[in-house]
């Protein structure tokens, strides 16, 4: 004697709609799901670390071997200063620059808030590395991630071709708690749908300077940015070598580090675009 | 388009966590497990990045999760039937007494079932899914969920005819699945 279906169905609602079950505590999901999440990532760096490390003794000790003694300090010699020049290198494709692509360490996809510009575990990245020349702009901080948000405010006037400008960038304090810690300098950003075409090299200039805003307070700060386009290929030159802008609408957006000074926790905030007129 | 994880996740609780509250405790059958359960299953879920992740997509995945944690403590559980007879004596043979409580005796034959087998009976009709829903919320082929319901059905059918003395096919086991992918 198999049973109903419409016993059955009534035998599972009655036992359901009996039960009482606690409710599902959202506060200690999150938390604990961030914590998995930042283990992760942080046992992915580490792996990813510990391979180039292996891949680079590997490289070497081959190089070595293939050269010869006589060879063996100029072959070993050329990586480090090359080396050198990308960690010297504002926007070089060095290891503290985000993946533009959204790739995890391990190859699997990731969204774009699991990158590092988002993350609490890992050293902040310097603002002015986030967005490289020829590449996608970073995506603007969602509200849910900090409680910090950045915005340029959308410039009065029009800049001519290869002149140089100012943005004001307003950080406000969304929460509802008190931010305490320090900021860096915005790094402003030029982009044309959504790639960069000009971005600064701070540097040192990237000074951090205290920060202290209660809930809803909001802070100005003030960037330079230029009309001129970059390429892939420039981001090892120099200041003046760039061609000015083609005439016409582009984006700012603001990137700044923030760290908090009650748990040295931090991130980058990153602006959503203002447009700017070249002309 | 794929939203914040921890949008989603808020979304998820508000909308649906009733829902995945009442479908755990429907395959455990005790309160605090489900609740346990659900809670786990949530940090299983958005504790690694996904691509891609909306809301139907983040409660299959929960819904798996918690199915596999069934299987896991259904495994765990027959690890101890296997040794019980050692520690206690013998249950007495759990029949109830009052028959008018049919409901009760059919969610007891429920839970007794092997795990996935419990899962499909839950969804199909208690959630009233089809069973291409259910195939995708468990991750299961079309043609698995059916032998699923199918056995389920054929399982519960010889357990009550057993127990009203008449004669039964194979009896009904809990048995221990793979994991749900």
């Amino acid at each position: 004697m198999s049973p109903e279906p419409r016993d059955l169905a009534e035998a599972l609602s009655h036992e359901a709609d009996a039960a009482a079950a606690r409710p599902v505590d959202l506060g200690t999901v999150l938390r604990a799901s961030r914590a998995r999440r930042r283990a992760r990532r942080r046992t992915a760096v580490g792996a990813a670390a510990s391979l180039a490390g292996l891949l680079a003794v590997g490289g070497l000790v081959l190089a070595v071997g293939t050269m010869g003694p006589d060879l063996a300090t100029s072959t070993a010699d050329g990586p480090a200063v090359e080396s050198a020049e990308q960690m010297q290198s504002p926007a070089s494709g060095g290891p503290a620059e985000p993946d533009a692509g959204g790739a995890d360490a391990d190859g699997s996809p990731v969204a774009p808030q699991d990158q590092a510009q988002f993350g609490q575990d890992l050293e902040v990245v310097a603002p002015e590395t986030l967005n490289a020349c020829g590449a996608p702009i970073a995506p603007a901080t969602e509200g849910a991630a900090s409680q910090l948000t950045a915005v340029v405010e959308p410039p009065t006037g029009t800049i001519a071709p290869g002149e140089e400008g100012e943005a004001v960038v307003r950080v406000s304090n969304e929460g509802t708690t008190e931010v305490v810690g320090s900021l860096t300098a915005p790094a402003i950003t030029v982009s044309a749908a959504g790639i960069t075409v000009w971005h600064p090299d701070l540097g040192s200039r990237a000074d951090a300077v205290p920060l202290r805003l209660s809930p809803g307070e909001s802070v100005t700060v003030r960037g330079r940015y230029a009309a001129a386009a970059c390429a892939a290929g420039d981001e090892a030159a120099t200041g003046g070598s760039l061609t000015p802008l083609e005439p016409g609408a582009y984006a700012l957006s603001a990137a700044l580090a923030f760290t908090s000074s009650t748990d040295a926790a931090g991130g980058v905030l990153v602006s959503p675009a203002a447009s700017v007129i070249v002309e | 388009m794929a939203r914040r994880w921890d949008e989603v996740a808020t979304r998820l609780v508000a909308e649906r966590g009733g829902a995945l509250t009442r479908y755990a405790f429907l395959l455990t059958g005790d309160a605090e497990d489900a609740a346990d359960v659900v809670q786990d299953a949530l940090v299983r879920t958005f504790g690694t990045p996904r691509f891609q992740l909306t809301l139907p997509r983040a409660e299959a995945y929960v819904r798996r999760a918690i199915l596999n944690a069934v299987i896991d403590r259904s495994r765990r559980d027959g690890t101890w039937r296997r040794v019980r007879h050692l520690a206690v004596a013998p249950a007495v043979a759990d029949v109830p007494q009052d028959r008018s409580d049919a409901r009760i005796d059919l969610m007891r034959r429920v839970r007794s079932l092997a795990p996935r087998q419990a899962a499909c009976i839950v969804l199909r009709y208690y959630e009233d899914l089809t069973v291409d829903q259910i195939a995708q919320t468990l991750g299961l082929s079309q043609g698995a969920v059916k032998r699923y319901l199918s056995d389920a059905l054929r399982a519960l059918s010889s357990s009550i005819e057993a127990s009203d003395g008449l004669p039964a096919g194979a009896g009904t086991t809990r048995t221990e699945g793979d994991h749900v992918a």
